[in-house]
């Protein structure tokens, strides 16, 4: 999907608008065991809550990754993780299907890329919200490490 | 209702009471190598000690967001009737490959009645003592989300 990127001042825009996002049962096992959440949950069966950081994976989705890398700008910046927030209104299902608008907000001053993400169900019933915030560094190595 | 530092909420936990501590790790190479597989975020910083060198880092470093995902489970060790309605998160330092993470925490706010809710401030320490990870969650009971 190719974003519209706009200008405003200092600020550049971009959105993805109601991409299809899913929670499907393998990926977040597979998630749930690398951030440590089986450990936690014993000996028992698996656990099937989704868990509260999951939907940052959305963000390294290949329909994401471009606008993503375009916002962040070409080589030479190294975009460091700042900070991280989630919000739930009601919790999300496994296995199933939901729509993510995402806008991406790059300010500088010093340099960010701030990503907005909003989840709703197909029917438009709001389940989540989250904010990623990079602070883009520039070095010399050129580097090119978006998520 | 908001009640002031030290105040009971009913029978349960108490305004500075402590999550206790949960560690998590060594985190070794393989489990960055795990996270970054099943998160997508393969940012070769995590998983190149060349890259991490060219960025002033003597190691690669731990996740961001797998220090943060390390909150949930250790909050569930603490209150399994409860989950988290919010969180946001601050990474102040790099935690290197090798390390321990140990999750604290304490209750700053509580409410009771039907929409009883505890804020708490959580920390990620790496293994040297440093802060890595400031954050705050706002947890909710379990049944009240599955009823949403």
């Amino acid at each position: 999907m190719q974003a519209a990127i706009a200008e405003a001042g200092e600020e550049a825009l971009a959105r993805l608008p109601d991409l299809r996002v899913r929670t499907d049962a393998e990926s977040v096992a597979a998630f749930r065991r690398a951030a440590f959440l089986e450990e936690e949950a014993g000996a028992g069966a698996p656990g099937s809550e989704i868990p509260v950081t999951y939907p940052f994976c959305w963000l390294t989705l290949p329909e994401v990754r471009p606008t993503l890398r375009r916002m962040i700008g070409p080589g030479g910046v190294l975009p460091v993780h700042e900070a991280q927030s989630f919000s739930y209104q009601r919790p999300l299902a496994l296995d199933a299907e939901y729509r993510l608008d995402l806008q991406f907000k790059r300010s500088s001053a010093p340099e960010r890329l701030t990503v907005s993400g909003a989840v709703t169900t197909l029917a438009h019933e709001p389940c989540a919200a989250f904010e990623t915030v990079l602070r883009l560094v520039a070095t010399a190595a050129g580097a090119d490490h978006a998520p | 209702m908001s009640l002031p530092p030290g105040a009971p909420v009913g029978d349960g936990p108490k305004i500075g009471d402590s999550i206790g501590k949960t560690e998590f790790g060594p985190v070794r190479a393989e489990d960055l190598a795990r996270y970054a597989l099943a998160s997508g975020d393969d940012n070769p910083l995590h998983l190149d000690a060349g890259v991490a060198a060219a960025a002033g880092l003597k190691a690669p470093p731990i996740h961001g967001m797998l220090m943060m995902s390390c909150f949930e489970p250790a909050l569930r060790r603490w209150r399994p009737d409860l989950v988290i309605a919010r969180i946001s998160a601050k990474f102040l330092r790099p935690v290197p490959v090798g390390d321990s993470i140990v999750i604290s925490g304490r209750i700053v706010r509580a409410t009771s009645g039907p929409e009883a809710e505890l804020l708490l401030r959580l920390m990620a320490h790496g293994s040297n003592g440093d802060l890595a990870v400031l954050a705050e969650a706002t947890l909710a009971p379990a049944s009240r989300q599955a009823e949403l």
